[in-house]
């Protein structure tokens, strides 16, 4: 079968010794560049460049792709360990995923974000090899209309995200959304909420965001405690699965690996999207939904399965269609261009090694990451019974060098600092930090999509029932707001009753 | 006297209230445009707008309904943690790296349990010594290491 | 025996150092190429290429590095504000060093204030692209639809006052008609919903949607320019098509710091120049659809910067170009 031979031409390139070892070099670098929170695959890729301008050209991008997927396995490393997003689609790995460290399941946590992962590596890879050309077409079906109502379907699960007050939940998707407006408007070039700051001019880095509400305030939280040494437990239950947190997880894999696959198709933000839209949706069909939030494995399965599924499929608009979906793409095109390659929809044609070269080596590089990382899981593990006097202060550290790192701005770090100031009001005031994230990323697709849908329709409103994706979409975020609110009335009346 | 019946809820509401009113007052300076045609005002005070409503919302809702009290603040811990991090980056392009590492970590084990002087100047020596060397020269990232002068 | 060992090392240290002081000669540190763009551009890819070049003939470190952020801004004031030594340069071109004055009154910097221009690196003609099912196969059926349907025909451009944005709005200047702007945050995101349908036209470089229009998911109407694009052989120019009073072009070059030593200017822009003689060099770039266009000294540079400047503020005063709805 063709497909076959596309697959063996494939992997006959991608194992070639040099171009493995240059896949194993990235994951590794990768890796190291997803544990350090703050510094991205972008600036390494970057940094990276310059020393692939003598390679050939699938090595070179080889090498990229590698630190591009190797971050994402390493961005829930320290999520899990300290509650620190190494990546920004490691934020909702934060939320059980450290709640199971410190419940001694760090190395299960580990354990199934690396296989998760793989598994989700895997499926992604396989989809991109047989579909990439007709998933980049349904890509282009998603208009202005339709991206805003998946906008919309999604705040709507950031409200299953919640686990305590809805009332709370909206107002900090809310309040989300407004810090995610700062920045230059894009429908009128205007900066809005910027203070004459030029640094704020592109917005508030999300990486800025997360390090501030989640690493620091934690920090700071920690710290109160009376006792900082049981901070961890001691008692580290065994390193690996147990046979019922497999079986629950299982499933919780599967499911988000299709959501990570599909969201990472769409150009700009779907990615991200996903690993909350996993997690929402295990949330939402829990029997346990109240396990969420304290160390339920399938809040980290999800999750990284959907984020590391989207980071590969979101190679297809690049490669089928030549236009990048994140800025990490955009990189790669300029690493083609480079290399005079145009990237686009011939590359599947013209340069075949290449195309497939690349498709076959993403999944070595998934095989070469998991075999990495599980070994290392022991020693993250063993990291955790650092003393915390010692191990605080270098969470803080890395994170400062790490923010700074991300433009070379020391007000970056101070911006931080601010937010770190307002997660720990936000822990004190029992407001939960998930939703206000979603809202962060959400809310400025959604009135830019809201606005553009407008805009092209001159108007008329109608455009997001007639388009058909967008009255999907709409259709079941109602339903799903159905279904999360119905409960709470019904309670609420049964309390009136009862009195 | 009306009685804060929940100090959460309540503080939170404020907190949304004032949040949401910021949002409003600071679009104030850009066209609204209509529903049909969004200035860069509109979705803003919207947000703001429902925002401060569930602030109010949840404000009343403090009053009436009992529930817990605000978390205690610890404030000399957020402080020095907070300062420790400001202050590494204010000192971080003037005396480079190094003599960051010390301030950032120096200050911050200040906001721990126990402050052991001596493993504190330790620790901040290994952690100069290992960031640099694996940011600056192994990663190769434009942080400057020492003074600039 | 040990001290006459010690004495050798003061020695050849002492005469390092006198010969340092005696060969202060530039260049002794790293240059710095600042690209206040994300890494992968078109321009990014100018500075690396020249820069390689550059690092092999001086046979000294030239890095380059991003610094994007605030329409340019950012990256630029950086280079604006640096020690004029000669070791940090700006990589800008039209949008930084015409576009940006026009557009922002309250700008941070001034191009010829706070510069001295080197060279011109490249130029880069606009291409029409339209959508397939637009029922127009000519320059001149474009402008008819346009006049037929005034405001219907809705073009994305990168931005509000981007260069894709003054390339349409020029067009709409010089032929009369009105076309809707929909602005994106980024090139690539216009291109897709410009391959979806959602808008039908873009004034855009060659090189974005190149793969597309070779592949026939776009149609090609015409490029600006005096002669045709290898790549395009098919597309006419603007001359050709029947247009020739449309004339728009990007440029991408490079500067350094005001007050920057005139010999260190020199010696920078002669580099340059030779870096972009360089066959290679000019064939890489004309794969992507840039032109090596070497300005012949740094003040012709300067007064070509000065003419398109002027240019540009006539445009957005005409078309009432302001950040704004």
């Amino acid at each position: 079968m063709d497909l076959l031979n596309h697959l063996l031409l494939g992997f006959g390139v991608a194992l070639t010794p040099i171009n493995a070892a240059y896949c194993f070099a990235g994951a590794m670098v990768g890796t190291l560049v997803g544990v350090l929170p703050g510094l991205g695959p972008l600036a390494t890729m970057a940094m990276l460049l310059p020393i692939t301008f003598n390679m050939p050209p699938v090595t070179a991008l080889i090498l990229l792709a590698g630190i591009y997927y190797g971050a994402q396995y390493g961005g829930s490393t320290t999520a899990i360990l300290v509650n620190l997003p190494g990546e920004s689609s490691s934020v909702v790995t934060c939320i059980d995923g450290y709640q199971m460290a410190r419940q001694g399941r760090a190395g299960a946590a580990l354990a199934i974000a690396a296989l998760g992962s793989f598994f989700a590596g895997t499926v992604a890879t396989m989809l991109i090899a047989g579909f990439a050309p007709p998933l980049a077409d349904l890509a282009l079906q998603f208009g202005p209309s339709a991206y805003f109502s998946l906008m919309v379907l999604g705040l709507v699960s950031a409200i299953v995200l919640a686990s305590g007050s809805l009332a709370k939940a909206i107002a900090m998707v809310l309040l989300g959304i407004l810090l995610g407006l700062v920045g230059t408007d894009v429908n009128s070039g205007l900066p809005r909420f910027t203070f004459g700051i030029p640094e704020l001019a592109d917005g508030i880095g999300f990486v800025i965001v997360a390090m501030g509400v989640f690493g620091f305030t934690e920090v700071i939280v920690n710290l109160e405690l009376k006792g900082t040494r049981e901070l961890f437990t001691k008692k580290v239950t065994g390193l690996w699965l147990t046979r019922d947190e497999f079986k629950a997880a299982a499933p919780a894999v599967l499911r988000g690996t299709v959501l990570g696959s599909l969201l990472g198709i769409l150009p700009g933000g779907g990615a991200l999207l996903s690993s909350f839209a996993a997690y929402s949706l295990e949330k939402k069909i829990s029997r346990h939904p109240s396990k969420f939030g304290k160390g339920a494995i399938e809040g980290v399965a999800a999750p990284e399965s959907a984020n590391n599924a989207g980071a590969q499929t979101s190679f297809i608009p690049l490669l089928t269609l030549g236009i990048p979906s994140n800025p990490v793409m955009a990189l790669m095109i300029g690493a083609m261009m480079i290399h005079n390659i145009q990237p686009g929809p011939q590359i599947v044609i013209n340069q075949p090694e290449l195309f497939w070269g690349m498709i076959a080596s993403m999944w070595v590089g998934n095989l070469m990451l998991v075999v990495l990382n599980l070994p290392l899981i022991g020693m993250w593990v063993r990291l955790l019974s650092v003393p915390y006097r010692v191990l605080f202060p270098s969470i803080l550290l890395f994170c400062g060098i790490g923010i700074y790192t991300l433009s070379y701005s020391t007000f970056d770090i101070r911006l931080a600092v601010l937010f770190g100031l307002l997660g720990y009001v936000f822990v004190k005031l029992g407001c939960e930090a998930a939703p206000l994230m979603l809202g962060f990323i959400l809310g400025p697709m959604m009135e830019e999509t809201l606005r553009r849908a407008l805009l092209l329709s001159r108007g008329d409103p109608s455009v997001f029932v007639t388009n058909p994706i967008s009255l999907c979409m709409l259709t079941t975020a109602a339903i799903l707001l159905g279904v999360v609110i119905l409960p709470t009335v019904r309670k609420k009346r049964e309390d009136v009753f009862v009195e | 006297m009306i009685k804060i019946r929940n100090p959460r809820d309540f503080w939170s509401g404020v907190m949304f209230v004032a949040f949401g009113g910021a949002g409003m007052w600071l679009a104030r300076a850009f066209p609204y445009g209509t529903a049909a045609r969004m200035g860069p005002a509109y979705f803003p005070t919207l947000v703001g707008g429902l925002l401060a409503a569930f602030g109010l919302f949840i404000g009343l809702r403090g009053l009436a309904v009992d529930g817990e009290g605000v978390g205690r603040f610890h404030f000399k811990t957020l402080l020095l943690i907070l300062a420790s991090i400001t202050l590494f980056g204010l000192a971080l392009e003037p005396i480079g790296l190094f003599g960051a590492v010390f301030i950032l970590v120096v200050l911050a084990s200040l906001g721990g349990h126990e402050f052991r002087l001596r493993e504190t100047v330790l620790v901040s020596a290994g952690l100069a010594i290992g960031t640099v060397l694996l940011f600056v020269y192994g990663l190769k990232l434009q942080i400057p290491v020492w003074p600039s002068f | 025996m040990n001290r006459n060992r010690v004495s050798v090392v003061i020695s050849v240290v002492l005469i390092a150092f006198a010969a340092g002081a005696f060969a202060q000669d530039y260049p002794s540190q790293p240059i710095r190429i600042i690209v206040p763009y994300t890494a992968g551009g078109s321009s990014d890819f100018v500075a690396r290429t020249v820069g390689a070049k550059m690092q092999e003939s001086m046979n000294h470190a030239v890095v380059v590095e991003n610094r994007p952020g605030g329409n340019a801004i950012i990256g630029t004031e950086l280079v604006a504000k640096a020690k004029p030594d000669g070791y940090t340069l700006l990589l800008g071109g039209s949008s930084v060093m015409a576009a940006n004055p026009a557009l922002y009154p309250n700008l941070s910097y001034d191009p010829l204030r706070d510069f001295v221009p080197l060279t011109n690196a490249v130029v880069s003609p606009i291409v029409v692209v339209v959508h397939p099912s637009l029922p127009v196969t000519s320059i001149k059926e474009l402008v008819a639809y346009a006049k037929a349907n005034p405001g219907k025909l809705n073009y994305g451009s990168a931005g509000v006052g981007n260069t894709l944005h003054l390339a349409a709005e020029m067009f709409c200047l010089t032929t009369g008609t009105t076309m809707t702007h929909v602005p994106y945050k980024g090139a690539s995101q216009a291109l897709t919903d410009l391959l979806g349908g959602s808008i039908q036209v873009m004034f855009d470089l060659p090189q974005t949607p190149l793969s597309n229009i070779q592949a026939g998911k776009l149609r090609a109407l015409a490029v600006t320019g005096d002669t045709r694009i290898d790549v395009m052989p098919n597309v006419p120019t603007m001359a050709e098509a029947g247009l020739p009073e449309y004339n728009f072009g990007t440029w991408i070059g490079l500067a350094a710091p005001a007050r920057t030593p005139p010999a260190i200017v020199a010696r920078l822009h002669q580099e340059m120049v030779k870096a972009l003689a360089q066959p290679d060099v000019k064939a890489a770039f004309a794969k992507q659809v840039m032109y090596v266009k070497a300005s012949d000294s740094p003040e012709a540079y300067s007064a070509f910067i000065k003419s398109e400047t002027e240019r540009l503020k006539n445009l957005v005063q005409k078309a009432n170009i302001k950040p704004e709805q």
